[in-house]
């Protein structure tokens, strides 16, 4: 996998290739794909879901020991899960066109519906307007629409329009930012939820696959089906740091280079560096300030489709199954589908101020 | 002419890329020189600061950080000082320049007859037999022979140009001579060349070890068998200049003469040795041991010349003056042709030769009281000799040998580097602190596909329009069917495509 960025050869110390041989396996994972993670932002919980139609959350340990806690079912692979913003729901949203809670605080074992759209929604997230101490949740769906909900009634508070179908969305304080089909790339600033803050085109020439917001909301990061990644800013003053890198690419071979996609994008939340996944199976951390890699980890032996930090970014979760980018042909019984918990290391994910040339 | 091989540069496009004084680095342009230089050796240690020359960064140590600078980072030992003000190619001065471009030039045609000794194509000159030709060399040299033998000698003579400044150069060819006995390697006298060589080397303690160590090569070499120098003058002479017909030690020997003379101290008349290397220069002109024959490796010596008495002679009255005047001065005008782009320096030395000879021809006897100043160098030179001199040979084989290797895998770098510098960030801003080399798709930024005009760039997933989770939802395994409606997530194409494409350019 070639960097752009920097790659292990040209950036200094250390840059060997990661370790994996620390990784633990979580136990009882899903049995088929898994489509997203998510850890809980109060306690050690990871929530994980698949297309086997369930969110299942784990209690994960310090080093990397997990035990399953609790699931939930849907009437349809489930694509996408978030945790709420004080740790005691979570919220699973899918291919069954609805968005479904589960209150672990008040130890439910079942969830409720809380949003409903014409189409599978394709993400889904919790987030907290500063006034309201109420949390409410976004949703986007591959109907073209964006809504809210708090989670009391059954009609969305608010409901967005948007040019295309809606592949990703993350949410970050005030930031809300939308990756549609047709490289649209909308920005809304979640207190005036109903309108579009900025509308660009996006960066890469491709499809986007992934969107995440910088920790500290003043941007966010794009990746693509190309193999490329772009940081952008949202403010037009910072747009000068807009940059974009190629990444998860196989080494030229014979005139060919194999270029996947990359499938998932996660912050780290205290270091603001930031961690890219793709199909070729392998994940690596980046810098973006400093605009370069800081490590590379060897192929873990299938596609990631899934990647989240926990919250003291001490622990890097990452899923590997099967994404179908490479067909029907490809999906053996034999392919991998598990949840690894990487252990963080001190310089890892550590910014690294880069080598100036003059 | 149609010399020019495929693959193979030319000797004139060797001389002409710019090379780096400090590290002996040559460059395929002269911008990469300058930004090489910049960052190894005009670059500030402590704040990385990159200067423009030596002096420009000693100044800026002064005031910045308040240190003395030394030496010149990443340079080698000889050419570590900072009195020289070099800046790209200007500034080198004219010996160390002459000592590289001969350097050049020997490894080129040393380079070149190996190359047609390991293929065993006839010789340029028609021969069929690599045996033979050997056995010809004596008689007569084909043009690549004689190039050869030029570009050795002209190495030496570089080498004691650049090496030996100090005065008291007998203008008697000593240097040119000590030059070209290793240029003549194939002489039949390898070992008097080797400890000509050898003499010559811990006499010139003052060339840097590059310049001498090239042309020791080049007579370490070719002389494999001949006789240690050292010990009977006589013998010695010959091999070393065996000029076919003396042309070509004859113009070796202009331009060492020049620099020799600073070089060879004393060397050259020294007592019992001294005579030996002494010897081995002035032979060229005259001195071809009539044993030649057979010697191994003709293609670069030159033959040995005829009937030169040995060398000793110091008692050799005023014949070697005489003759290596002519030789001097003859040959140099039938070679140049041959030689292009080497500057005909050697005329020039050939004057100051032959105005030197004069006060020798009255024999060498009676001249060494014009360089008396040398001959206290050459008497220690001498001394050195013998024991010295095996250490010497190996000490030059050795040093030799790294610097040839070092220049030639320094080629390929440049290469590399000049990729790397190529790769200049597009439009997008794409930032590259550290390009990756490995990934040659970088080059071409701009734009996904463009990238790939020479390399296709094969998407795993290439389909712009379906995600690869609604292809998944798409699939019957995880169609959503409620209330018994079977759910197409997208109004979008039936079929399920092949997802990878090739995308080309």
């Amino acid at each position: 996998m070639a960097g752009l960025f920097g790659s292990a050869a040209s950036t200094s110390q250390a840059n060997t290739l990661g370790d994996l041989s620390k990784d633990v396996a979580l136990q009882t994972p899903p049995d088929d794909s898994i489509s997203d993670l998510a850890f809980s932002p109060q306690s050690d919980h990871l929530a994980v879901a698949s297309w086997d139609k369930k969110v299942r959350i784990y209690q994960i340990t310090q080093n990397g020991g997990s035990e399953g806690k609790a699931f939930f079912e849907h009437d349809a692979p489930v694509l996408s899960c978030h945790w709420s913003p004080d740790g005691t729901k979570v919220v699973g949203a899918g291919a069954d066109k609805q968005a479904k809670v589960i209150d672990l605080g008040a130890n439910q074992n079942t969830a409720s519906q809380v949003a409903a759209h014409d189409q599978p929604i394709r993400s889904v997230r919790y987030f907290e307007l500063p006034q309201s101490n109420a949390p409410m949740i976004v949703t986007g769906s591959w109907d073209k629409t964006v809504k809210y909900w708090d989670l009391r009634q059954s009609q969305p508070v608010a409901s967005v329009q948007c040019q295309e179908r809606v592949y990703t969305l993350d949410v970050k304080k005030n930031l809300l930012v939308i990756g549609t089909a047709d490289r649209y790339i909308n920005v809304i600033n979640l207190n005036e939820p109903a309108k579009f803050y900025k509308t660009i085109q996006s960066p890469l020439k491709w499809q986007t696959r992934v969107v995440s917001c910088f920790p500290d909301a003043s941007g966010f990061a794009v990746g693509s089906i190309e193999g490329r990644c772009a940081i952008q800013y949202v403010e037009e003053k910072d747009a000068a740091s807009n940059f974009s890198f190629k990444c998860h690419r196989d080494p030229p071979q014979n005139n060919m280079t194999n270029v996947y996609s990359v499938n998932a994008i996660s912050f780290h939340p205290q270091h603001g560096t930031f961690s890219t996944a793709g199909s070729d199976g392998t994940f690596h951390f980046w810098d973006g300030v400093a605009k370069h890699r800081l490590k590379g980890y060897p192929t873990t032996g299938g596609t990631i489709s899934a990647t989240a930090f926990d919250r003291s970014g001490q622990i890097f979760a990452y899923a590997v199954s099967y994404d179908w980018s490479k067909g029907y042909a490809t999906n053996t019984p034999q392919y991998p589908n598990k949840v690894m918990m990487h252990p963080v290391g001190a310089e890892e994910c550590k910014p690294r101020p880069s080598v100036k040339k003059r | 002419m149609g010399k020019k091989k495929r693959g193979h540069p030319d000797v004139e496009e060797l001389l002409a890329r710019p090379w780096c004084y400090y590290c002996e680095r040559d460059f395929d342009d002269l911008k990469i020189l300058i930004s090489h230089q910049k960052a190894k050796h005009f670059k500030c240690e402590r704040c990385g600061r990159r200067l423009n020359t030596a002096g420009g960064l000693s100044v800026h140590m002064n005031q910045v950080h308040k240190e003395t600078l030394a030496s010149v980072d990443n340079s080698l030992p000889n050419r570590q000082g900072l009195e020289v003000e070099i800046f790209g190619m200007e500034g080198i001065p004219a010996e160390v320049a002459q000592a590289h471009n001969q350097r050049i030039i020997a490894g080129f045609y040393q380079a070149e007859a190996e190359r047609r000794a390991a293929t065993g194509n006839p010789t340029p000159g028609g021969s069929a037999n690599p045996a033979g030709g050997q056995a010809k060399k004596p008689k007569f040299e084909s043009p690549a022979d004689l190039k050869k033998r030029l570009a050795e000698h002209k190495a030496r003579k570089a080498e004691q140009a650049a090496g030996g400044s100090s005065g008291g150069n007998t203008p008697m060819a000593n240097s040119p001579m000590g030059q070209s006995p290793g240029a003549f390697n194939a002489s039949p006298f390898p070992p008097p060349q080797a400890t000509f060589g050898a003499t010559q080397g811990a006499g010139y303690g003052s060339f840097s070890q590059e310049p001498y160590t090239q042309p020791a090569v080049a007579y370490q070499q070719s002389y494999p068998q001949q006789p240690p120098f050292s010990g009977p003058p006589g013998a010695q002479y010959q091999p070393q200049y065996s000029p076919p017909q003396q042309y070509p030690a004859s113009q070796s020997f202009p331009p060492p003469g020049y620099p020799p003379g600073q070089s060879f101290p004393g060397q050259q008349f020294g007592a019992g040795s001294p005579p030996g290397s002494f010897n081995s220069y002035q032979g060229p002109p005259s001195h071809t041991p009539p044993a030649h024959g057979g010697l191994p490796n003709r293609p670069p010596s030159l033959p040995p010349a005829p009937g030169l008495p040995q060398r000793p002679s110091f008692g050799a009255p005023a014949v070697p003056p005489y003759q290596m005047q002519q030789l001097h001065q003859g040959p140099p005008p039938h070679q140049q042709g041959g030689w292009g782009g080497n500057g005909w320096k050697g005329q020039d030395q050939n004057s100051a030769m032959s105005s030197a000879y004069p006060p020798h021809s009255q024999g060498y006897n009676g001249d060494y009281s014009t360089n008396a100043s040398s001959v206290d160098d050459l008497v220690s030179g001498a001394a050195r000799e013998a024991d010295d001199i095996d250490e010497i040979i190996r000490m030059a084989e050795a040093g030799i040998k790294p610097p040839k290797k070092g220049e030639a895998s320094q080629l390929p770098i440049t290469a590399p580097a000049s990729t790397v510098t190529s790769n200049a960030p597009t439009a997008a801003a794409t930032p590259t602190p550290a390009p990756e080399t490995t990934d040659t798709t970088e080059k071409t930024e701009q734009g996904e596909k463009k990238a790939k005009k020479e390399k296709s760039i094969k998407m795993i997933y290439s389909d712009n329009d379906l995600s690869p989770e609604e292809r998944m939802a798409m699939m019957p395994r995880y169609a959503f069917v409620p209330e018994g409606k079977t759910e197409t997530i997208l109004v979008d194409a039936a079929t399920l495509p092949g997802i990878t494409g090739t995308v080309d350019a």
